[in-house]
């Protein structure tokens, strides 16, 4: 999805490789933070960009998988897209693990993080 | 190639019997890789591939860490990126499960494209592909796959530049598959979008 490489390829060191993560956490636990109430949401579900999946395609899993509206849908796509990564869920840790699961169905590179660290 | 269209709850679009025996071609190596990865090679000698060899070009045996073949990494990655045991553990519950399903959607690709050149007259320059939402999802994400690992073994990583700075004549022809596929997926994409979602 990058149409930006200089962002690009600071955002794709392998998973778990040194750097990968960066300042992704404190971050995702802003705009977690701003997405819901902490202690019933403790983990969060982190979408990062990727140079391959198309825009569109995102766009329609966001709105397919989560029923978000097309609006929205769209907004979190060009997060992804612009910031590298986007808070896409919150919530229980079992409901989390089953949304990075369906994203990986997807195709789509997701992983996720305790928002309060 | 025609791209795909929406007609009532069918998606349909034609493609030329080369461009057929491509994507089976493809599908039919990610599965092997995929089942390699899951300890299942049976599958490795259902499906004759011919031609170039793309998801074999690497290492495809050895050390089950993921980090030793980029497309298995890509397609099959770490759920936690700041905590190895619990993305370990999480492999160890999800990734048989996530590989059966990615198989299933190439074979669903595949059985397709075969069925439909089975039925169509050897002479037909266009084989007429028709999918039903489920089909089509099924097809959505055998075509993601196959772009991330094209992509992958490409060394595509980002937008531009893309690919090795003199590719050979493989490389070009990979990238124009890879671009190609790209077109497919988004006209796929576009008409499962013109009416609104069933659920």
């Amino acid at each position: 999805m990058g149409l930006m490489p200089s962002s690009a390829s600071t955002l794709l060191p392998a998973p778990g490789a040194p750097g990968a993560t960066g300042a992704a956490p404190e971050t995702a636990q802003q705009e977690a933070t701003q997405l819901r109430e902490l202690p019933d949401h403790p983990w969060a579900l982190v979408v990062w960009d990727d140079p391959v999946n198309l825009m569109s395609y995102v766009s329609y899993v966001f709105r397919s998988y989560f029923g978000l509206e097309q609006a929205e849908a769209h907004r979190l796509m060009l997060l992804v897209h612009e910031e590298g990564r986007a808070v896409v869920a919150t919530g229980s840790h079992e409901e989390m693990e089953r949304h990075v699961e369906a994203m990986h169905d997807f195709g789509l590179w997701a992983s996720l993080q305790k928002v309060g660290g | 190639m025609r791209p795909f269209r929406r007609t009532g709850d069918r998606l349909d679009a034609e493609l030329e019997g080369a461009e057929a025996r491509l994507i089976v071609n493809l599908a039919a190596q990610l599965i092997t890789l995929l089942r390699d990865r899951s300890g299942d090679a049976d599958e490795a000698h259902s499906v004759d591939s011919e031609g170039l060899d793309v998801f074999a070009r690497l290492e495809q045996r050895g050390p089950r860490s993921i980090s030793v073949d980029p497309v298995l990494a890509r397609l099959l990655p770490d759920a936690y990126r700041d905590d190895e045991q619990a993305s370990a553990e999480f492999r160890r519950l999800t990734e048989p499960g996530l590989i059966d399903r990615k198989v299933a959607q190439l074979r669903t690709v595949v059985a397709d494209l075969t069925s439909i050149e089975t039925v169509t007259e050897e002479d037909a320059e266009d084989l007429p592909v028709d999918l039903d939402e489920a089909g089509a999802l099924s097809w959505l994400r055998a075509f993601t796959d196959l772009r991330l690992a094209l992509a992958s073994r490409l060394g595509i990583e980002s937008e531009t530049p893309r690919g090795p700075e003199e590719p050979d004549e493989d490389t070009v022809g990979l990238l124009a598959v890879y671009d190609w596929l790209g077109l497919v997926q988004e006209s796929l994409v576009a008409a499962l979008q013109a009416e609104p979602l069933s659920s």
